[in-house]
């Protein structure tokens, strides 16, 4: 009976396209990070020391970048006066910046953990989970990105399930360190090591989180991601 | 104090309404004529409206305006009505006083019920209705009299008969709420057009509440004044809202999102033939709206996406 007036033409353009740009850019500092966390994988697995270096190095530009889009997304909530799902964006890339680069840091930290014995002489076995950690740290971290991209409501929401895998290697690791004959510099640093690992994990799953909040405005499982606990 | 006249005693206190009418208990059932398969315009938590439509449709000769609009708007709440040109949100707000009666093509279908009554059945007195739920145009209109007249006589043509002091009072007190009173007491016998376009305003707000309504209706009270003055309006509605309810039209929805504590979006439909009539698309409390719109239609809107 009823149809719906006229063709709606687009308003609002520039808007779209600022936050389109924003989107793309938070994406790009995601993946400096991803980047950082794979460099990690290599230095930790393979006992690359320059390549620790190197994910130390690559970390100014992220903290750069962080900066300039943390100020883009301010100056867009204070000009437009966004409402609805442009307002929940954008509140929720702040969250989400914050996300990306706090995993940068943690990423450092494991990177400098492992300078600061110049190496960790391991075990093939303990050597081995360390790496299937990293994998699905990175694993995860990438999918995390992947659902940003996409506006992946239940794909954000699927990541906490996904973690649980990381969690489990975590634990494994923890049980290797206290079996296998570690010194103890080497064990503390690797189980830092571990849970900066976990800890970039959960990151990925709030990313996931937000973005259902963007979508469907309420948050999977209706747990707000602020409610876990610190890094 | 305010001698309260006959037709003040007559009417309702405004935070009094706590036993229904069999009339407004009626209205807890779902409407029938809502047309739709629920009732969620009504505001589920609105228990019991100061006024409500119901299928409310209205005509302007074989034009449909507005079609099929069920809502409940809550005592001492601002209620916002938003929507494109055309969606009807003025329609809708004239009908609630019967002030489309003034449009001699204009006819509404369905219910408008105030306090348990319907205000469009044969025995009621549209003055007595528009006395109890003022208006408050787009463009300051004070009579062309003093600030004081402006108060005095809408009072006067409303069945006040008190004594000279009481009607002193009246005014200041209307004036007061309309937080004029600081500006214009020196100055009473002044003409009311050689305010400024915002207390102009403010006087017309302040002639509205002299009669002591309970419901206050704004048709964009704010558009043709300038952004300082439109938010000492806001300011004050937000105070006039502890003695009145207050439903207002607004172009702007920033206003929208401020001042109200819920808001109706409208949108406009075309039939088979071409034809553009309003309806209500959604009814929720403010910040839900604006962080999370259940309709499609009203994120488009709100989010200015879509023209």
């Amino acid at each position: 009976m009823t149809t719906d007036p006229e063709p709606r033409e687009e308003t609002r353009h520039q808007f779209g396209e600022d936050l389109d740009a924003l989107r793309r850019e938070t994406i790009q500092l995601g993946s400096l990070v991803l980047e950082n966390v794979r460099r990690l994988t290599e230095a930790l697995t393979e006992n690359r020391l320059d390549v620790a270096e190197a994910v130390i190095e690559a970390d100014d530009e992220i903290d750069e970048r962080y900066e300039v889009l943390e100020r883009k997304t301010f100056r867009l909530i204070a000009l437009q006066a966004p409402v609805a799902s442009d307002l929940r964006f954008l509140v929720s890339i702040t969250r989400m910046l914050y996300e990306i680069e706090r995993s940068g840091d943690l990423a450092v930290n494991a990177a400098k953990g492992l300078l600061r014995r110049s190496g960790y002489e391991l075990g093939a076995q303990t050597r081995g989970i360390l790496a299937r950690l990293c994998r699905a740290t990175t694993d995860i971290f990438g999918a995390g990105l992947v659902v940003l991209d996409e506006m992946d409501a239940e794909g954000g929401a699927r990541l906490d399930s996904d973690d649980d895998v990381v969690d489990d290697l975590v634990g494994e690791l923890y049980r290797m360190i206290s079996d296998a004959d570690l010194d103890v510099d080497t064990a503390i640093e690797l189980s830092r090591a571990g849970r900066y690992l976990e800890r970039i994990a959960d990151h990925a799953v709030n990313i996931g989180d937000h973005v259902s909040f963007i979508v469907t405005g309420s948050f999977p499982r209706g747990k707000h991601p602020g409610t876990v606990d610190e890094d | 104090m305010i001698e309260p006249t006959e037709a003040v005693e007559a009417a309702p206190a405004p935070t009094a309404h706590t036993d229904p009418s069999p009339a407004a208990g009626a209205a807890d059932a779902p409407a029938e004529t809502a047309g739709s398969d629920d009732t969620r315009e009504l505001a589920p938590d609105v228990d019991e409206g100061v006024i409500e439509t119901r299928g409310m449709g209205v005509f302007y000769g074989d034009f449909k305006a507005v079609s099929d609009v069920t809502i409940r708007f809550a005592f001492n709440e601002i209620s916002a009505l938003i929507g494109p040109s055309g969606c009807g949100k003025s329609t809708v707000l004239r009908s609630l006083n019967r002030m489309n009666d003034l449009i001699p093509t204009a006819r509404v279908e369905g219910e408008v019920v105030y306090h348990g009554e319907n205000i469009y059945a044969d025995d009621i007195d549209p003055v007595e209705i528009r006395r109890r739920i003022g208006m408050v145009f787009q463009k300051p209109n004070p009579f062309p009299k003093s600030i004081y007249d402006n108060i005095a006589w809408g009072a006067k043509i409303n069945g006040f008969k008190g004594s000279k002091a009481a009607m002193d009072d009246l005014v200041e007190r209307a004036l007061r709420q309309a937080a004029l009173w600081d500006e214009v007491k020196g100055k009473l016998e002044e003409s009311g057009l050689s305010l400024s376009g915002g207390q102009q305003q403010r006087l017309c707000i302040a002639r509205a509440i002299a009669t002591q309504p309970d419901v206050v209706l704004m048709d964009e009270p704010c558009s043709a004044l300038d952004p300082i003055a439109t938010l000492r309006i806001e300011e004050l509605m937000l105070q006039l809202k502890e003695d009145y309810s207050i439903i207002i039209v607004t172009h702007n929805m920033q206003q929208a999102a401020r001042v109200s504590d819920r808001t109706a979006f409208f949108n406009v439909s075309l039939d088979t033939t071409g034809q553009r009539t309003g309806h209500l698309v959604e009814y929720s409390p403010t910040d839900t709206l604006f962080t999370s719109p259940s309709e499609q239609a009203t994120e488009d809107y709100i989010t200015g996406r879509f023209g």
